[in-house]
């Protein structure tokens, strides 16, 4: 979902709501099931050089490792990434791995985690290199 | 004193409700998330060393400190506030790029998580913090000083 520079007055509604305590869901539901197939989309900007390249199919490995011991397992998309980034043939464009539960639906807390530990796997990541350039997205 | 962690109660309440929440209650409450907790370190931070961010927020600069630190418990904080950070600019920007009802979800989880650590961070972890802080920021504002 996006919002549109023309709808931007949509910001009011939301001044409104937040002032009018009635028109908000007061109840957190922390531990609500909600039926989607969730991805986590982990983007690494690369640059030119060789050495960085290396370094990046490094932590493509080490990241598909941690994925599975997360019971998780990874697209072809990923694998697609290592190879491009292997045939030094990309510049500068920012290349996204997708990792996709094994079951075909799970739980918001599941996917809480999933965004959870992989901050922490990359926060663990000995070269620093690599962790300034990735983000993670969990959809 | 206000307490910014309720800033995620905010958004919580924005994005936990049975009905589908608007693209602008989405894109509010990613930003209500990290505001949580950047405001919530920053106040401890400023409970240790008082006055330490000036009259400036210092945002990228707290992230990036906590992020590239040498003890991977403050480099786990960084990463989470980073992600905020990137979520709620994207929010509040970037007008065509998505932000998701998951990604919103996950941002109020998060930052639950990440107040937890921030919590927990004792006074060497908050000098540490601030040294460094202090060190960016005199160099960022060298570097203003000398463009001027």
């Amino acid at each position: 979902m996006t919002l549109e520079y023309a709808g931007t007055s949509a910001w009011a509604g939301v001044a409104t709501a937040i002032t009018s305590p009635s028109a908000v869901p007061q109840t957190a539901r922390l531990s609500q099931t909600v039926k989607l197939q969730p991805t986590a989309v982990v983007t690494v900007p690369l640059r030119d050089e060789m050495e960085e390249r290396r370094r990046i199919i490094q932590f493509i490995d080490a990241l598909k490792a941690q994925v599975q011991r997360m019971g998780l397992h990874l697209s072809s998309t990923l694998l697609e990434w290592r190879q491009y980034a292997a045939d030094g043939s990309t510049s500068d464009v920012p290349l996204t791995a997708v990792v996709i539960f094994a079951s075909t639906s799970a739980s918001r807390e599941q996917r809480s985690n999933v965004l959870s530990d992989l901050l922490d796997f990359i926060a663990e990541h000995k070269d620093a290199a690599v962790r300034q350039r990735v983000s993670v997205r969990v959809r | 004193m206000f307490d910014p962690n309720d800033f995620n109660g905010v958004a919580a309440d924005l994005v936990n409700g049975e009905a589908v929440p608007s693209p602008a209650c989405i894109r509010t409450a990613v930003g209500r998330s990290y505001y949580s907790q950047y405001g919530f370190l920053k106040h401890r931070l400023e409970q240790n060393y008082s006055g330490s961010f000036g009259d400036k927020g210092w945002h990228s600069q707290l992230c990036l400190v906590c992020s590239e630190s040498t003890q991977k418990g403050i480099r786990k904080i960084g990463k989470a506030l980073e992600h905020l950070w990137e979520l709620r600019r994207d929010a509040d920007y970037f007008p065509n790029r998505e932000v998701t009802l998951t990604e919103a979800q996950g941002a109020v989880d998060l930052a639950v998580k990440c107040h937890e650590r921030i919590r927990n961070l004792g006074d060497n972890d908050l000098h540490q913090i601030h040294a460094e802080l202090q060190l960016l920021i005199a160099h960022v504002e060298a570097g203003t000083r000398r463009r001027l």
